[in-house]
């Protein structure tokens, strides 16, 4: 699946950064690479959703992982 | 993969007949060869579970004959034919194992390929297995035997007579046979030998965040001496000091000290602020290098009037103790079976309250094992708090927080209101607030910082219903949520965050 959304650090149950894409809908990476920890960056990526660490103690998000990604902003 | 290797075979067969049309004998045993692993391939396909339905054998096969025609038209030039034919086998078994050489351009940065296991299960136990009722695990032996699997009891309960989670069995997929996940997960559904089937997960967790809280400090509110308890501002909103003073005036004294399990990364039991009321279950819980658990744990039971750092809602270390179980690891991740062992050792050590701040999606199979964990540790006398979520959505479609038989806790602001990121709450048959935004309290290395959550709000139900049970050991969870819902007060969404606990009425209810 193919998304464009902004990395944002969510302040919750120890903090981790997630995306929101532009229908609102909102990622948790499973691991997000240095180059995309910029709160606000825009970005393109190609995520496969992780169904089997879908349940965290952040309890925010569907878990996924990024297979490719872009920096557009 | 025998599939793929099969129809790769078969390709190539077709190709040869084609291309030897000139000569009989080798076209001959090209085709002998075209038939016999055409009809390899549609077997395997066929009768092994997991692998291709009949439609999708029909779309190969047509595939197969449309390239066989198109490499035929090259078969008068050996070298465009051979070529051809290793760029199309090779494009066929790259797409299979979904291997893309060309993805990695200069500004996409391609992160992995794909992987025959689920991501983020316990790769020594990749599966879980609910044993039906009746049947024993030798008659997996078949299944076993042909995947080389080793499968051992998930959970050791002390009382097995209570609950069926010793029906429960982790796989452990041997590294050379994980290409065949899916068809053991397919073999062992269909055996009609088991209830359930399902991965087993990893959990995670990331590095602490911190935020400083706006609220100014208001010396001398509290009869306890606890220097840095200004700086918890939901004291004031659950009215804290009116539980001191009702305990106090009515010399109300508990009848056994109820231990509170903290179900997380583990918590510091050397802190100055909790050491005094913190018992001991095993060694290997009681380090935190996270820290979650650690203010979790001050949350729930921080020791009251010790002249440092805060305090908890009981006035002094006779009413509740708490204790740590670890089932998250140092890099923050965990399986839902540790989660589910955690509970078991929990309510086995005489747990009389588990706080769990943890959850995500809803689903049978999810909740299936958490119902048991529940009704297992609602068995050996211990009430089970769970937290909402952090999504804003309904937690009915969340877990363990819509399990059954569990108190799951909303959070709210210093306004009162419910928390932005809290779920709700409103169509659980359980649930209840607390706060949960900007939260003071215990860290590891005693120290004490803020954090938000929901995971926040758990300990704070846990530690009253830890009162509770210590002036009352047989209450019930229906009776302890009864009582925690007559005498809550309304937030300013009750309908979305269940009411806000309030521990003096609380008590009082409870000794009525």
């Amino acid at each position: 699946m193919k998304i464009e959304g902004k990395i944002k650090y969510q302040k919750l149950s120890g903090g981790f950064w997630g995306i929101i894409d532009k229908d609102g809908n909102k990622w948790r990476p499973t691991k997000l690479p240095k180059k995309m920890k910029e709160e606000g960056l825009t970005i393109k990526a190609t995520i496969k959703e992780v169904s089997t660490e879908s349940i965290s103690i952040f309890m925010w998000g569907t878990s996924v992982e990024i297979l490719e990604f872009e920096i557009i902003g | 993969m025998l599939e793929t290797y099969l129809f790769i075979a078969t390709f190539i067969s077709l190709s040869f007949w084609f291309f030897f049309k000139n000569e009989d004998e080798k076209r001959g045993i090209a085709g002998k060869s075209f038939l016999m692993t055409g009809g390899l391939y549609t077997a395997v396909a066929l009768l092994l579970p997991g692998t291709s339905s009949l439609w999708s054998i029909g779309v190969h096969f047509i595939g197969l004959f449309v390239a066989g025609f198109f490499i035929n038209s090259f078969s008068g030039s050996k070298f465009l034919f051979f070529s051809l034919l290793a760029l199309m086998t090779g494009g066929y078994y790259s797409a299979q194992i979904g291997y893309n050489p060309f993805s990695n351009t200069s500004d996409t940065v391609k992160m992995s390929s794909s992987n025959t296991l689920p991501e983020g299960i316990d790769e020594d136990a990749e599966l879980l297995v609910e044993l039906g009722n009746g049947h024993q695990i030798e008659e997996l032996d078949a299944i076993i035997k042909q995947y080389d699997l080793k499968l051992e009891r998930a959970f050791a309960p002390q009382d097995g007579a209570v609950t069926d989670l010793d029906d429960y069995y982790t796989v452990n997929i041997p590294t050379a046979r994980t290409a065949a996940y899916t068809d053991i997960v397919a073999a062992l559904q269909n055996s009609g030998l088991v209830d359930n089937v399902e991965a087993n997960e990893i959990l995670s967790l990331d590095p602490m965040e911190t935020k400083p809280n706006s609220t100014p400090p208001q010396e001398g509110e509290y009869s306890v001496d606890d220097p840095e308890l200004s700086k918890v501002w939901g004291f004031r909103a659950m009215e804290i000091q009116q539980l001191y003073d009702y305990l106090a005036s009515n010399k109300i004294k508990p009848k056994k000290k109820a231990k509170i399990a903290i179900i997380d990364t583990g918590v510091d039991k050397d802190h100055e602020d909790l050491k005094a009321n913190f018992v001991s279950t095993r060694a290997i819980h009681n380090q935190d290098p996270q820290g979650h658990g650690t203010h979790c744990a001050g949350i729930a039971a921080a020791v009251s009037n010790n002249g440092v750092g805060v305090a908890s809602f009981a006035p002094n270390g006779s009413y509740v103790e708490v204790t740590s179980i670890k089932v998250f690891g140092k890099y923050g991740s965990t399986s839902q079976k540790k989660i589910i062992d955690g509970m078991i050792e929990a309510a086995d050590n005489g747990a009389a309250v588990l706080s769990m701040s943890l959850g995500g999606p809803s689903s049978d199979k999810i909740q299936r094992a958490y119902q048991q964990a529940v009704k297992y540790a609602n068995k050996k006398g211990a009430i089970v708090v769970v937290a909402a979520g952090n999504e804003n959505v309904n937690a009915i479609r969340r877990a363990p927080a819509s399990v059954d038989g569990v108190i799951t806790v909303s959070a709210i602001d210093e306004s009162i209101q419910k928390a932005g990121f809290s779920n709700t709450v409103g169509d659980l048959k359980m649930g209840i607030a607390a706060p949960g935004a900007q939260i003071y309290s215990t860290i590891p290395n005693n120290a004490y910082e803020y954090f938000n959550g929901t995971s926040m709000a758990t300990p704070y139900v846990a530690g009253l219903v830890g009162l509770l049970k210590s002036i009352k050991p047989k209450l019930t969870t229906k009776e302890v949520y009864k009582i925690l819902n007559h005498t809550g007060k309304e937030t300013k969404q009750t309908t979305k965050t269940g009411k806000l606990i309030y521990p003096a009425g609380a008590v009082k209810e409870l000794l009525k």
